[in-house]
């Protein structure tokens, strides 16, 4: 089983939501199958090696001709776009990316020596998944009815990766 | 026995002022009340006629003085974001000592964001 699959499968949002009739107490076989929302990932692909548009931090140089290094713990935001009632836990997990709602950075970068009023900046670099979420209305084996989100955009910022520049 | 005193007494750990590193080497901050921030480090080494060389080795903060200091906290142990503008130590001699005493390294420092200056 693939990864994409068994996070599929881990990540599946099933919930009760109603009964269709109401038959007579004690006559059990009159009750009908329950209907179940399954959420599901779907059409996913990605992207690594991303910069993110978020500045992590930014310095101001000083003195003329002198540098900055902007140091470890950073953090970035994991963002995940999310439709049709999925959970941040179940799409992060179908994604197979981490919960949390925020990576902190390890690693540092020294601007080269620069003119003073000049900024230098850090920004997280990740990989950007592109995905749907699909929403399927199940009873008793049979799909009753299916339907798509529009497509969706999730940045996992990697906490050993930034990227630093002038811009 | 005084520890149990003081415990019982409900002192909390006293706050470190930025003002408390200027002078300092980095490593009396990196491994100790600015652990866990960002940071900032502004080589100011242009500012007594020589080249960069700052490199962000956590194992050469000893090497480095503190020079100017700026935090987002008053307490450096409780700020997100720390920026400081350091000398190599052995360029730190009794003048620049004393330019630093008399606040001449102050603008090193942007401290945008980070409002409480050392």
């Amino acid at each position: 089983m693939s990864l994409l699959s068994h996070t599929a499968v881990v990540g599946l949002l099933v919930s009760l939501v109603s009964f269709a009739a109401h038959p007579l107490p004690g006559d059990a076989s009159a009750y009908p199958p329950p209907k179940l929302t399954e959420l599901t990932v779907v059409s996913k692909s990605s992207l690594g090696g991303q910069i993110g548009s978020k500045v992590l931090a930014s310095c101001l140089i000083r003195s003329t001709g002198g540098t900055c290094t902007i140091t470890r713990g950073k953090t970035a935001s994991r963002e995940v776009q999310l439709s049709l009632g999925m959970s941040w836990a179940s799409a992060t997990a179908q994604l197979g990316i981490g919960s949390g709602r925020t990576v902190t950075t390890t690693v540092s970068c020294s601007s080269p020596a620069l003119e003073a009023g000049t900024s230098w900046k850090a920004r997280p670099v990740g990989t950007i998944y592109y995905y749907k979420i699909r929403k399927r209305l199940i009873q008793a084996g049979h799909v009753l009815s299916t339907t798509m989100s529009s497509p969706l955009k999730a940045f996992n910022p990697s906490a050993s990766k930034i990227a630093c520049g002038l811009h | 026995m005084l520890c149990g005193v003081v415990l019982l007494a409900g002192c909390t750990p006293s706050a470190v002022p930025p003002a408390s590193l200027i002078g300092a080497t980095l490593d009396t901050l990196t491994a100790g009340p600015g652990a866990d921030a960002t940071l900032l480090v502004q080589d100011a080494s242009p500012r007594v006629g020589a080249t960069p060389s700052y490199s962000g080795d956590p194992d050469l903060d000893a090497a480095w003085r503190i020079v100017a200091i700026c935090t987002s906290d008053p307490d450096v142990a409780k700020s997100a974001q720390i920026e400081v503008a350091v000398l190599p130590d052995d360029l730190v001699t009794a003048g620049v000592d004393a330019e630093v005493a008399s606040g001449d390294f102050r603008d090193a420092v942007d401290c945008a964001g980070r409002p409480y200056h050392g």
